[in-house]
């Protein structure tokens, strides 16, 4: 997953309304993109 | 989390970040035809932000009533604080958080001024609503969360009890589930962190769910819904406000 493809999914991620596999992308992507961390 | 440009939330593609990056050429064009007071750019500026702030003011202040005035202040305010607009945040971004300030505010003097005042007007039948236009105004068209409900009599109720629920949760759950902005750009309307923003979403919408219990309990058979499950975390965009469920 690219930082495009992330970012419009941290708000739905933050709902907890994403799917079980674009939660798990975004995470594996969370935990290796410096500029998407928190 | 990163600081993403508003506009680009909802790109996905290569194709989308293009016509993203075009998107933010296209507002820097007008804010700069805003700054030289081009009419024309105003009236622009009034057809895409008229409805959608009228819409959230409405929400926020205690008396419907003050929803016009408020937003004849909201954009006096835009058009007097262009010259000071340096596009830090998008042009979306810093209007919507004009209007939060002005319509919270009017909602404070409200509350200290009018709220204990006995109104010599006759009471609305709707429930304090508005008339049928205004409510045909504010259900959004397309993916709104309230699309959820098939019902005019529960999207009612469901905006009644939301203007029950107190600050600053009110707000933070009219931007996310109604207005549909993301936890990014509701932390720069409310000037306040991300994390604030999640807090703050999840006690709105759990406030919310409460106050809706009881009424689905009561008429849900009859108007055909289902109980709200116990956990306030909910798939869909409209997490809050389908506290109710519209059976299919």
């Amino acid at each position: 997953m690219t930082c495009v493809q992330a970012r419009p999914l941290f708000s739905p991620y933050l709902d907890g309304a994403v799917t079980g596999r674009q939660m798990r992308d975004l995470s594996r992507h969370l935990e290796t993109c410096c500029a998407c961390q928190p | 989390m990163g600081v993403t440009p508003s506009i680009m939330a909802g790109a996905t593609t290569l194709g989308d970040l293009a016509s993203a990056i075009g998107l933010r050429d296209q507002e820097s064009a007008i804010v700069a035809e805003l700054k030289t007071g081009s009419e024309e750019a105003y009236a622009w500026l009034i057809g895409q932000f008229h409805q959608p702030i009228y819409s959230l003011v409405y929400r926020i202040v205690a008396d419907p009533a003050d929803a016009a005035d408020t937003t004849q202040e909201v954009f006096l305010k835009v058009f007097r604080g262009m010259k000071h607009f340096h596009s830090e945040s998008s042009l979306k971004t810093w209007i919507y958080r004009i209007a939060v300030h002005e319509a919270s505010n009017r909602r404070r003097w409200w509350f200290r001024h009018k709220a204990r005042e006995t109104s010599i007007e006759p009471l609305p039948d709707d429930g304090g609503l508005g008339t049928y236009a205004t409510r045909d105004a504010l259900v959004d068209e397309g993916d709104s969360p309230f699309d959820m409900m098939v019902h005019e009599e529960v999207r009612a109720r469901v905006e009644e009890e939301l203007r029950q629920i107190s600050e600053p949760y009110r707000t933070t759950v009219i931007l996310r589930d109604l207005e549909e902005m993301s936890y990014e750009e509701i932390a720069e309307i409310t000037n306040v962190s991300l994390g604030t923003v999640k807090s703050r979403v999840t006690r709105g919408r759990e406030a919310l769910r409460r106050r809706l219990v009881g009424y689905v309990m009561e008429n849900g058979q009859q108007l055909g819904l289902r109980a709200p499950r116990e956990t306030p975390e909910r798939r869909g965009a409209g997490c809050a406000v389908a506290a109710i469920e519209v059976v299919r």
